[in-house]
């Protein structure tokens, strides 16, 4: 019935040091990522939308194997990656691959594109000549979008627009021809006309090299238009409070801060703009991620807040209808 | 919307051209720009990265840093005022008291050793003899508007609040003296989307209550819906389209508009629509000859790669800069 995962995150924690209190007092810690499972399919895109620090990076990161989490287990092909013999790790390794946000700082500056591009096949010995090397930098570099190839194989980053990086950075990870891509706010930064190119681009690459995509964004209509047809997960200071197919998600959200953080978007029509009401929370500032609320971390801000209830014991996600995950005493967690 | 009309504009801006001088070269960053805001009005300036728009308006606060420089043009402040020509104590008044600025990234531009309420009082008393408690009940008012608890933030350090807190403690601050007029360049960008629409939302109650005129400086159109009454985007330096709001969502004229529409993703409505504007904005040392759009532009013909239509008011209200504006749609 249902296909398998091939990348599964199960009941993953990770914990960070926020500061110390002093010389000898004990750094208070925090979960960045709390008790949070998620899988991807095989190519399946899943989007994972969350407000800055709400954990979504570091989960990202975790998942592929970037960061040891403090406990639960990340599965590849239903293995343990922090468990893998060598090969096997380096066999992961190639296969999840990531595009990160910035591209001003996520590309060697005193390397070529060349270099860059090629680095990972080099690293894995995946090609035998160099002549065979090229040939792949410059198939690659052709299919995502600078051409001609030879003219920018020669290119410094600092002498490209912040679309071309973003492109350099994307060739980097798939002439690897990963099974997994974790794509880390990658339209952030790039200048609004060119957003849309980006991620046609990687749709295009999607529907090519089928490989899954853990795809991270703060922007719902962003994920809306990368996975639609995809699933959609939500996070909120560390907690996946929902998931759902991302139509469906979006039209319907059942969690309220889905419901309040659907509200908020601002939408390019006026006339529409004028139509929606925004939830009103209880409280507009989220709290410190040091010291949450105790049980449901959105419960001082909810409008639907039960006392005794929410604020007594974290809910959990559980299955409210097909294919629909929520994290809420409203939906009978 | 008569009583607005009636009133004179708060700024008349004529024929700006601010140019930042280099040794070996120099960078036209704004290019004969002309451009009226009503009083208690409300306009967005919409442009990407390097469009002109925050140098626009440090020019309007005569704050262009060197070695920028005015090149031609003028600046009218209320209908009489030079701004160009202020110099000394009278630019010193004219700042803050008459035009407040929140400038980008102002959410880390507190001083991080000072508590928000010593920085507040210092602002106000910088510029007004006002005694102490008078300067606090006043302040202890707009932290209200803005939606802050005054006790809490007054006694605050600044690394202690949010950034949407701190960002709205800014604007709090930026209204202390009653300026007329509040600019604000891109005031969300490193916010959240919750913490994004609580502050339109206050700049929409804050222009309500205070009848303050809004200046609102975004790369982001959708923003736009939410606070403005008119919009002027910018491309190159140049000032492409100014309409209504709504004209400008539902009715865009020039084909960078149109282009922009169409390249923002949206929550609702068609995804399929969606498509990118060609090619990347202009290298500002290099900007392409004629209009500066044209190797962009699906519109483009030859008269677009030789000379720059000039804006033109194709109705009341609304100017475009294109040579082909009549077929674009």
């Amino acid at each position: 019935m249902k296909a398998e995962n091939l990348l599964e995150a199960r009941d993953l924690t990770v914990r960070f040091a926020a500061g110390s209190a002093g010389l000898f007092g004990k750094a208070t810690r925090f979960s960045a990522v709390d008790n949070c499972s998620l899988g991807v399919k095989e190519k399946e895109v899943l989007s994972l939308v969350g407000e800055s620090g709400c954990g979504k990076t570091t989960f990202g990161k975790t998942a592929i194997g970037l960061i040891k989490p403090t406990s639960g287990t990340v599965l590849y092909e239903r293995k343990d990656i922090w468990k893998l013999s060598r090969n096997e790790y380096a066999e992961f390794r190639r296969n999840a691959q990531i595009i990160h946000q910035d591209p001003y700082s996520s590309l060697h500056p005193v390397k070529k594109v060349y270099e860059i591009v090629s680095s990972g096949v080099r690293y894995h010995k995946l090609l035998p000549t160099e002549q065979k090397i090229r040939e792949k930098s410059i198939e690659v570099l052709g299919m995502v979008g600078l051409n001609p190839p030879d003219y920018f194989m020669n290119k410094y980053p600092h002498q490209l627009s912040g679309g071309q990086r973003q492109r350099v950075s994307i060739a980097r990870a798939v002439i690897l021809s990963p099974r997994f891509i974790l794509a880390d706010e990658i339209v952030t930064m790039i200048d609004v006309s060119m957003k849309i190119g980006i991620l046609n681009l990687l749709l295009e690459l999607r529907e090519n090299l089928g490989s899954s995509f853990l795809f991270i964004t703060h922007d719902f209509g962003v994920a809306r238009y990368f996975a639609e047809g995809g699933r959609t997960a939500v996070m909120y200071l560390g907690n996946i409070v929902e998931v759902g197919k991302t139509d469906e998600l979006i039209m319907d959200p059942l969690h309220p801060y889905t419901k309040a953080l659907l509200s908020a978007v601002p939408v390019p029509d006026p006339i529409l703009a004028k139509e929606r009401k925004m939830v009103e929370l209880r409280k507009i500032d989220p709290p410190d991620p040091v010291n949450p609320p105790p049980g449901c971390k959105f419960s001082d801000r909810c409008p639907f807040f039960m006392e005794g209830k929410c604020d007594v014991k974290l809910p959990e996600l559980v299955e409210v209808k097909d294919g629909r995950l929520v994290a809420c005493y409203l939906y009978g967690s | 919307m008569s009583l607005q009309e009636e009133c004179p504009n708060i700024y008349d801006i004529d024929n700006l051209t601010v140019e930042y001088v280099l040794r070996n070269s120099s960078v036209k960053a704004v290019t004969d720009v002309s451009l009226d805001i009503s009083n208690g009005g409300a306009i967005g300036i919409v442009g990407e990265s390097g469009s002109g728009k925050t140098t626009l308006a440090l020019s309007m606060l005569n704050l262009v840093p060197t070695p920028g420089k005015v090149m031609s043009g003028k600046i009218i402040f209320n209908g009489d005022k030079d701004i160009l020509s202020l110099k000394g104590e009278e630019l010193r008044q004219f700042r803050w008291k008459q035009v407040a600025m929140v400038f980008q990234g102002a959410l880390n531009s507190f001083n991080p050793v000072l508590r928000i309420g010593e920085q507040t009082l210092e602002t106000i008393t910088e510029h007004e003899s006002i005694d102490k408690q008078k300067a606090l009940d006043k302040a202890n008012v707009l932290l209200k508007l803005v939606r802050l608890d005054p006790e809490r933030t007054l006694k605050a350090f600044p690394h202690e609040l949010s950034g949407g807190m701190r960002q709205r403690a800014m604007i709090a601050m930026a209204l202390l003296l009653d300026p007329r007029v509040l600019i604000l360049d891109e005031p969300t960008t490193a916010l959240d989307v919750m913490s994004q629409k609580y502050i339109l939302n206050i700049l929409s109650e804050l222009r309500k209550r205070l009848g303050v005129t809004i200046m609102l400086l975004t790369h982001d159109l959708a923003i736009c819906t939410e606070v403005v009454d008119r919009v002027a985007v910018m491309y190159a330096g140049r000032i492409m389209e100014v309409a209504k709001t709504e004209d400008i969502f539902l009715r865009p004229k020039h084909p960078y508009s149109l282009g922009l529409m169409q390249a923002t993703p949206s929550v609702f409505g068609d995804v399929k629509k969606r498509k990118p504007i060609p090619g990347s904005p202009p290298d500002m040392f290099n900007v392409p000859k004629g209009c500066p759009f044209n190797p962009r532009c699906q519109y483009a013909i030859d008269v677009c790669r030789e000379t720059n239509p000039a804006l033109e008011e194709i109705s009341k209200g609304r100017l475009v800069a294109c040579y082909r504006w009549r077929d674009v749609s």
